[in-house]
């Protein structure tokens, strides 16, 4: 899996990346507001539209894919736990009559799969699915300074937005770490095998290399950023800094059209 | 050059005419905090305006240590203790703040990779100069200006993550430029870049010679520089052993190595394990092809056949596939098509525990592997996986420590040890499992000149007892010592076959860009 921004030449990198962290907001928000499952594929197809907009649609399945399964999570353990009665979802409510599907006792476990139990089940997965899908667009499609320097856009002080920068690229280069040390074990006979008890006991084997990577990364780093100047003046200037166009306006007006009407569909109910 | 001469005038600021050296060190000793020996002891030097100083020596010397004194970084990144004094153009290093040195001095680090701080080329040439807070516009020409100095201008939309080595290293210089220091400081430039790319960075940085830089160089490798440089420093044990210009023959270079490779050559005839049958050892592949999901194939359709008892060279730009060959050979990947045989054993069906006790992988970066206590547990973890016994594991791991000239280390962390030690340490902790199969990944980054030569007679001990070696490696004087070398490009094997005709070879010359 694709762990960080990758450069493309399309319409949404170009964006300012306050706008996409508007978006972001919006689309999260949106998510939890939309009160149906069908709502909410229709949701991940318009973000998978812009993700193929962006050129970034192949890895972002990949990365949809990897949510996969958290959300499967989410989906059965909702479906299995849900009281017969159906429980109140919080901006959603059910549709239809409550039927009994499934029933199930063994002894005091009970397994009990109602037509309510499913309907939330499906949505909390789908409202997941909702949540990161936008964040992986984003995530690939912003440059992690570009992030940084809208942050400090927004009085945020520098060194937290860089670091917080830093932290979005780094994270494909620690992912990048992990497989090379595990493989470097392996070769010299440590059993990585499936097994989570056997994994933890060899934890330590894998740890302590990473630990020794990341510190001699973050010395580097400082060592980099010191050699070139990093925090000699309070009043840092941005060369490349997005600007905040016409489109810029555009999007956040349609995103904020959307989040009001995903408000004002909600207040009647 | 490129455009360079016609940009270079405007980054050098004029010197000042009173001042007769540009860095100046006075009996500096520096000791780094919590290590019981010296980095630097007693060392004076002083170095003029516009003078290209080429600094040498074996690797844990204090080269690093001394370039440190001189950008600031010790004092004020790494702390320990400090006597005499360094001083820029007059002014003492220990009383500027490191953003004041900054702008007079630029460094390029030997990692390309740690030094790179953001994603994309532009952004990473104009960190220097937001951080000075010059306006944008002012900003943008000075980026302009260094891009088009190193020659990387068509690069600057790209991903740093999908540079060249040689690439990142340039862009590196531009981040350094750009904020119009007179001195610059390379640390081992060479040891980073294909050697098709050596030629070009030789040119380039005469060009910064011409623009009236002040360069110092720390570089192992004498011969390549020599013709750059006007002076050669010679730091042997923490001390300056030699300064001469560099008309003069590299006496110390030319003799170091002969004299240890003797001592090494001698120590390891004794101590060295037993040799084996050399008839199984071999390596196959079979019309192996292999792509990781969801991508482009890696390597294709490959077929080659590696003899046991003979040092072979995978070389090839980086991102041709050879990590992933040296991969596919020690079964951590296996092939999307396609049989590889190591030892007569199909890596597709074995275990991974069978194939390890088989192929023994170095792996570039040591701190990878780097975990236990002392060198001594770090080196005997290979033979316990195996499940050796007790005695067995002792004398290999003595055997596999005397190889590597570690025995005295045996008992110390291997997070202590200089970076060099830690390479030998992976090397001994690889070894001590006696693999019939040997890869070594890049084995000579950052080495000396002795070390090469012993790392030389190291291989050729362990083909002498029938074993198989792989190197993977850039360096070229590494390529010539082996029996035979693979070049790969684009995934595909383009030439094999004995050093000296392959490297004539116009296609391997052009696959490097020599």
């Amino acid at each position: 899996m694709q762990a960080g921004y990758l450069p493309r030449s399309s319409f949404i990198h170009r964006l300012n990346p306050l706008t996409k962290i508007v978006w972001l907001c919006v689309a999260g928000a949106v998510s939890f507001l939309v009160p149906r499952p069908s709502l909410l594929v229709v949701m991940l197809v318009i973000v998978a539209a812009l993700a193929a907009l962006a050129r970034i649609g192949r890895p972002w399945l990949v990365f949809m894919r990897a949510a996969l399964l958290p959300a499967l999570a989410i989906s059965v353990i909702n479906i299995l736990m849900s009281p017969y009665h159906g429980e109140r979802m919080l901006f959603a409510s059910y549709s239809g009559e409550n039927r009994l599907l499934f029933h199930q006792a063994w002894g005091p476990l009970q397994l009990t799969v109602t037509a309510f139990g499913l309907q939330k089940g499906l949505l909390l997965g789908l409202r997941w699915l909702g949540l990161v899908a936008p964040a992986g667009v984003f995530i690939y499609a912003t440059r992690p300074e570009d992030f940084a320097a809208a942050l400090s856009r927004l009085r945020i002080p520098h060194s937290v937005a860089f670091a917080a920068g830093a932290a979005l690229r780094l994270i494909p280069v620690l992912i990048e770490d992990i497989v090379t040390v595990i493989a470097a074990q392996r070769a010299r006979g440590l059993q990585w095998d499936r097994r989570l008890i056997s994994r933890a006991r060899v934890l330590p084997v894998v740890i302590v290399p990473l630990i020794g990577c990341s510190i001699r990364r973050a010395t580097d780093m400082a060592a980099a950023m010191e050699t070139r100047a990093y925090g000699a003046t309070a009043h840092r200037t941005s060369c490349y800094a997005p600007q905040f166009r016409v489109a810029d306006a555009c999007a956040v007006g349609v995103s904020l059209a959307v989040l009001l009407a995903g408000i004002v569909s909600r207040m009647g109910t | 050059m490129l455009k360079g001469t016609t940009v270079a005038h405007r980054f050098v600021p004029a010197a000042s005419p009173k001042l007769t050296s540009a860095l100046r060190i006075e009996r500096l000793s520096f000791r780094y905090a919590r290590r019981r020996e010296w980095a630097l002891r007693d060392v004076s030097l002083e170095i003029g305006p516009g003078e290209c100083v080429l600094i040498s020596g074996p690797s844990g010397g204090g080269k690093t240590t001394l370039l440190r004194c001189l950008n600031g970084l010790v004092p004020h990144l790494y702390q320990g203790q400090y006597e005499g004094k360094a001083c820029i153009f007059g002014a003492e290093v220990s009383m500027l703040s490191v953003a004041a040195i900054a702008r007079r001095v630029g460094t390029v680090f030997q990692n390309p990779d740690g030094q790179m701080l953001t994603s994309t080329v532009e952004s990473e040439v104009a960190f220097g100069v937001e951080n000075l807070g010059i306006p944008a516009d002012e900003g943008r020409a000075r980026c302009q200006a260094a891009l088009e100095f190193v020659g990387i201008t068509h690069l600057r939309h790209r991903a740093v993550g999908t540079l060249s080595g040689g690439e990142k290293q340039r862009l590196a210089i531009a981040g350094t430029v750009v904020m119009r220091p007179s001195i610059l400081l390379l640390d081992e430039p060479l040891s980073n870049i294909d050697p098709g790319g050596v030629a070009e960075f030789l040119t380039h940085l005469s060009g910064l010679r011409q623009a009236g830089f002040t360069i110092v160089i720390v570089e192992q490798r004498v011969r390549q520089v020599l013709g750059v440089a006007d002076r050669i420093i010679w730091l042997e044990d923490h001390a300056i052993v030699g300064d001469e210009r560099a008309s003069s023959s590299p006496a110390r270079g030319a003799s170091a190595p002969s004299r240890e490779a003797a001592a090494n050559g001698e120590s390891r005839s004794r101590s060295g394990p037993p040799r084996l049958t050399p008839t199984d050892s071999a390596v196959e592949f079979e019309r192996v092809s292999f792509r990781y999901p969801y991508g482009p194939d890696v390597l294709k359709k490959i077929s080659l056949a590696l003899e046991a008892g003979s040092w072979v060279s995978v070389i090839g730009r980086n991102g041709c596939g050879k990590t992933t060959l040296a991969k596919l050979t020690s079964g951590l990947l296996r092939p999307t098509v396609g049989r590889v045989t190591v030892g007569g054993l199909d890596t597709s069906s074995h275990a991974a525990r069978a194939l390890c006790a088989v192929v023994g992988y170095v792996f570039q970066n040591p701190l990878h592997a780097l975990h236990a206590a002392t060198v001594k547990e770090e080196v005997a973890f290979y033979p316990k996986n195996l499940h050796w016994g007790k005695n067995e594991i002792e004398r290999s791991v003595d055997a596999a420590l005397a190889a590597v000239r570690l025995c005295g280390q045996g008992d110390e962390s291997p997070f202590v040890l200089s970076g060099g030690e830690q390479q030998r340490v992976a090397i001994a902790s690889v070894i001590s499992g006696h693999p019939r199969v040997l890869i070594l990944d890049e084995p000579t980054l950052g080495m000396a000149e002795p070390d090469l030569e012993a790392l030389r007679l190291f291989i050729a001990t362990l083909t002498a007892q029938g074993r198989l070696v792989i190197t993977i490696t850039h360096d070229l004087e590494l390529v010539r010592c082996s029996d035979r070398v693979v070049v790969l490009s684009e995934g595909g094997v383009c030439a094999e076959g004995p050093p000296t005709p392959i490297l004539s070879n116009a296609l391997v010359a052009e696959v490097f860009g020599a």
